[in-house]
């Protein structure tokens, strides 16, 4: 992919933030995208979420910002938070200054019917999509205070434990505490 | 479908502005908070006070700040700051860095406000504008003085 070409992902439905955990457990097997956000560090999202990847994204700071943002990626036309979830989960502050290689576009919906809202994550490697199993529930990682907010669910996976980001919740507002 | 249903523009209250410029920093100020401009007259050098700028051999009054991106002063003055301009009423020995500045005569552009995920409770910038294909943010004197001199506890 060449500087600032993006790659779609899925296009996105009308409930992008409809899907719970509880209806992603209502199959057998359902599909993941998976983020490596920091070394050995793994969180999946659900692909109906996931919209664009930008390689090498344009984006500019907001003064005093959140320590875990990036700032404002240009896509289409508008302007979309850039998050480094690993600050943001991690209070890994030095991170959010250095520019990601790509930045994950994520739709997600504040309210029920409401209109798409759109965010996204900066990340070093590509995203992964997987077929998760139910057997592979387990409990969220003990390495962050955020992730009972922040996540629908989790799976095991090669070892490691995936949180299931929900959209909504992670774009949705300021997160103070981590 | 496209990016922009996310963005509710609303109207940035109609009048006269200054853009000011900082390299990558935009910001837009009303017009009445503006000083006039002027040329910097010499090279800056760091002062006693930190973030405070003087001129290079000048044992006046007289300070200067420069600020970066995230609108924090810098410990020098890049060389092509080279316009200066006093913000607010409170201070006239405090001048102000620039690239550039540009007077908006009667503007009304579509003001967007900041994703409330990127503002933290001290952030102090909360909306912006997109002019001739720069992000601005609307700012006050005030605002971005506290900001990049924080009263200390």
């Amino acid at each position: 992919m060449g500087m600032e070409q993006s790659a779609y992902l899925t296009e996105p439905d009308s409930a992008a933030e409809t899907a719970t955990a509880e209806n992603t457990a209502s199959a057998t097997q359902a599909a993941a995208c998976v983020v490596e956000y920091a070394h050995a560090r793994h969180a999946a999202l659900p692909p109906h979420t996931t919209y664009a990847l930008l390689e090498y994204p344009e984006f500019v700071a907001v003064p005093g910002a959140a320590r875990y943002a990036y700032g404002l990626l240009t896509w289409q036309g508008a302007r979309v938070p850039l998050l480094n979830l690993n600050a943001l989960l991690h209070a890994d502050a030095d991170a959010a200054r250095a520019a990601p290689r790509y930045a994950l576009i994520l739709a997600y919906q504040s309210a029920a019917r409401g209109p798409l809202g759109f965010g996204a994550i900066g990340l070093a490697t590509l995203p992964r999509t997987l077929a998760v199993d139910d057997a592979a529930l387990c409990a969220l990682p003990d390495d962050s205070c955020l992730w009972p907010q922040l996540a629908l669910s989790c799976f095991q996976h090669e070892g490691y434990a995936v949180p299931i980001l929900s959209t909504a919740r992670l774009f949705a507002a300021y997160h103070g505490h981590a | 479908m496209n990016a922009t249903t996310q963005l509710q523009a609303e109207a940035m209250p109609k009048g006269n502005y200054v853009l000011l410029t900082a390299d990558t920093l935009h910001l837009i100020l009303p017009q009445h908070e503006v000083g006039a401009a002027g040329y910097l007259e010499g090279g800056l050098e760091a002062s006693d006070v930190p973030g405070l700028l003087k001129l290079s051999g000048d044992d006046g009054a007289h300070r200067f700040v420069a600020l970066s991106a995230q609108m924090t002063p810098l410990p020098h003055c890049p060389p092509e700051r080279f316009l200066v301009a006093s913000l607010g009423e409170e201070d006239d020995e405090l001048s102000w860095c620039w690239n550039e500045l540009q007077v908006l005569i009667n503007v009304e552009l579509p003001l967007h406000r900041l994703p409330s995920v990127l503002c933290a409770p001290d952030t102090p910038v909360d909306r912006y504008v997109e002019i001739e294909g720069k992000l601005a943010y609307l700012c006050s004197a005030r605002q971005l003085r506290a900001f990049a001199f924080p009263p200390e506890n």
